[in-house]
């Protein structure tokens, strides 16, 4: 082993105490100071684990049982007590709203400077390079996901560690959100970290790490940066537009000049909007646009101060956590309760179970589970499969559905709301997400929501991402047939 | 409800305490007390003037304004009360003891609203550690930090579960809001054992005269109670 190596993992096994599995079995992992190194795997690959296990949580917090040699800076693991090993090793989380301990980021943030080891000239120069002065005067949920993004990173950086450990850092950023995180990564790179990144959408980070590894069946191996650049087989994909007339389809939405805000500020301005039977309608716009607001209007959660809304259809809303629509301990019953108030409550059952395992393409999906086990492709396409069985001409309202998925996956849901037809409201702040349901559906409309108010816009698409979703499916999932 | 704004910190900690002590302390009191109508009018309105002062500097008219809707709130409760207590043959209670009980009642649930505005987190974690409360401590910030995304997460599974099972089942959002807090609380406790709790730091405890006008006008309802009871 090199002695420039921060972290050197040998034969490393962990398996969580309620599993008789490995989820990592036998993986080899020695990563350079400096260097910048991207992990990708599906969901549930055990990612997440090794973050956990080059922490420590992994037996702290989960109590897992872990064979193997971890060395961080020539040091096993072990060896290392707590606070060290926060000072060497930080982590951004997943979820930066649990990186923060106080509701006020100026209470939290400070709490940190005064235990940390850096000057206070160069903490002052993280604040400046991460564009985060500003935000110390607010509110955590207050706080767009990516400027808390780049707050969790320097809050982290006050700790001085040599290894920072970005967790899914892109997961729930818009556009603007994603630029604003690469460009952070690219300083940490700067001032000389180790940085090791677990992302899904990796397609902004590939120029900029060094290694590229790839967690699948539970080890760990390397791959060449080229084998996820773009080729030309996305240039293949026609993006040739269809347009469908909507003179003989019957109006489902129909929505005329509606205003909404909050306390003062204005976040819906003479929005106009009409759908059709069988529209799929893209929602385009940045976190704070007012997509979400949109949604829960149609919804009938929210009320607009004024403004005409009149929807002929039963509607359902699917939210960006998509397990806030289980409420049952099984798929079974989550059948069952979807049907209790039918006439016909027996029959009601079996003909949804026969269409969703038809629809999900799972013959042998065993409704016994927990749909709270279900990945979280999985459960959207569940929770859409079982509405639409319900009632085919269900208007389904979907917040940021593709959040949180490989490109793979992206594709697969992209391609199963294609075939699934009806009418659907998508809502989005990626652009990615125009590519893939452009990609399987080229009678689509896409209307971008700003300030300004809801336009029907053409969103130049990148049919690289969509390539992606091809290689990323040869790399991750093998010849496993996820139909 | 459970933000303060950090405008309260233009006030040391020693002279909010006292006020909220003395707020508190005399709403009971009202209660406890058997005082006569009209002196419980003037300490009602006393402490009414001081709930909506804590209101004003926690957060402008906004927060006066939804101090009063809280008194409609009781106006409106206590109008049925006597209404359906008149229906079904009670005699009703005389007008006067009525809006005094009333108005009492509001000033004690204001009393308790206001503490809470006038502290920020921090400053109630550093008190519970001085009171050496420490453990529960952590555990109060983190719930007072968590609160306002657990009640998006709330309002997103409202809509969700209404849609799907209709209004009569809304009590089943109880399931995927437990899945969700048992999922965040694992992520905040890999981020506490990361990031390690940190001690709060200590609050300004005095801030020039505007603390001694605070402390002087707290003293005023204490006061007024003595003479009253004496």
């Amino acid at each position: 082993m090199s002695m420039d190596n921060v972290v050197e993992i040998d034969n490393l096994w962990v398996r969580y105490r309620s599993s008789e599995n490995w989820v990592l079995r036998n993986v080899n992992l020695d990563i350079k100071q400096g260097h910048a190194v991207l992990i990708v795997g599906r969901s549930g690959s055990g990612k997440t684990t090794l973050v956990r296990t080059l922490t420590g949580a992994i037996k702290y917090i989960y109590g897992a049982e872990v064979r193997g040699s971890i060395k961080i800076l020539s040091k096993e693991i072990e060896d290392h007590d707590v606070e060290e090993l926060r000072k060497i090793v930080q982590v951004v989380n997943q979820n930066p709203y649990a990186d923060f301990f106080n509701i006020y980021i100026e209470d939290d943030i400070l709490s940190i400077i005064n235990l940390s080891n850096v000057d206070r000239e160069s903490i002052s120069k993280f604040f400046k390079m991460f564009k985060v002065e500003n935000l110390m005067n607010r509110y955590l949920f207050e706080l767009s996901g990516g400027q808390l993004k780049r707050l969790a990173i320097v809050k982290a950086l006050l700790f001085n560690p040599s290894i920072i450990i970005l967790d899914e850092p892109l997961m729930w950023l818009d556009d603007i959100g994603v630029d604003s995180v690469v460009e952070s990564i690219k300083l940490l790179k700067n001032l000389g970290k180790t940085v090791i990144i677990l992302e899904h959408r990796f397609k902004p980070l590939l120029d900029l790490v060094d290694d590229i590894y790839i967690i699948r069946n539970s080890a760990i191996e390397h791959i060449d940066k080229n084998l996820l650049r773009s080729s030309e087989h996305g240039d293949q994909i026609d993006n040739k537009k269809v347009y469908t007339s909507n003179s003989s389809r019957e109006k489902v939405v129909e929505v005329r000049d509606v205003w909404f805000r909050y306390d003062k500020e204005w976040i819906l301005k003479d929005i106009e909007v009409y759908i059709y039977e069988g529209d799929v309608v893209i929602l385009y716009g940045l976190n704070g646009s007012g997509k979400s607001t949109f949604l829960k209007i149609l919804a009938g959660y929210l009320k607009p101060v004024k403004g005409f809304i009149k929807i002929n259809r039963r509607t359902i809303y699917i939210p960006q956590n998509v397990y806030l629509f289980y409420t049952e301990e099984t798929l079974e019953d989550e059948i069952k309760a979807v049907c209790s108030y039918r006439k016909a409550k027996d029959s009601c059952i079996e003909m949804i179970k026969s269409k969703v395992v038809k629809e999900l393409s799972l013959p042998d999906v065993d409704l016994g589970r927990t749909p709270f086990s279900l990945s979280w492709g999985e459960a959207i396409r569940f929770a859409i499969s079982l509405t639409r069985a319900l009632d085919p001409k269900t208007l389904i309202l979907l917040d940021e559905p593709f959040t949180g998925l490989t490109y793979y996956e992206r594709f697969l849901l992209a391609d199963y709301l294609s075939k699934l037809g009806g009418t659907m409201v998508i809502a989005t702040s990626n652009k990615d997400v125009v590519s893939f349901m452009y990609a399987k559906n080229r009678d689509m409309k896409t209307f971008k929501l700003s300030s300004d108010g809801l336009e029907e816009v053409e969103i130049g698409i990148d049919l690289d991402v969509v390539d992606l979703g091809y290689r990323v499916r040869e790399l991750l999932y093998g010849d496993e047939d996820w139909g | 409800m459970f933000i303060s704004s950090k405008e309260v910190r233009n006030y040391g900690l020693i002279s909010r305490v006292f006020m909220s002590i003395s707020i508190i302390v005399t709403s009971l009191l009202l209660f406890i007390l058997d005082l006569p109508l009209n002196k419980i009018v003037i300490l009602t309105t006393l402490l009414l003037t001081l709930e909506f002062l804590i209101l004003w500097i926690s957060g402008g008219l906004r927060k006066v304004l939804s101090g009063f809707v809280v008194i409609l709130v009781f106006v409106f409760i206590g109008f049925l009360i006597t209404l359906f207590s008149m229906l079904i043959g009670f005699a009703s209670p005389p007008i006067g003891y009525s809006i005094s009980s009333m108005f009492r009642m509001v000033v004690l649930v204001l009393s308790f609203a206001t503490m809470v505005q006038f502290f920020t987190v921090e400053e109630i974690r550093w008190i519970m550690v001085k009171l050496g409360l420490e453990d529960i401590s952590t555990i109060v910030t983190l719930t007072l930090s968590q609160l306002p995304l657990t009640f998006i997460q709330f309002s997103e599974a409202i809509i969700t579960i209404k849609l799907k099972l209709g209004r009569r089942n809304l009590y089943k959002v109880v399931k995927p809001l437990i899945i969700y807090s048992i999922m965040n609380s694992l992520n905040l406790a890999e981020a506490l054992y990361i990031h390690g709790v940190y001690k709060p730091r200590r609050p300004r405890l005095f801030n020039g005269v505007k603390d001694f006008i605070i402390i002087t006008v707290s003293v005023a309802p204490i006061v007024m109670v003595l003479v009253f009871r004496l």
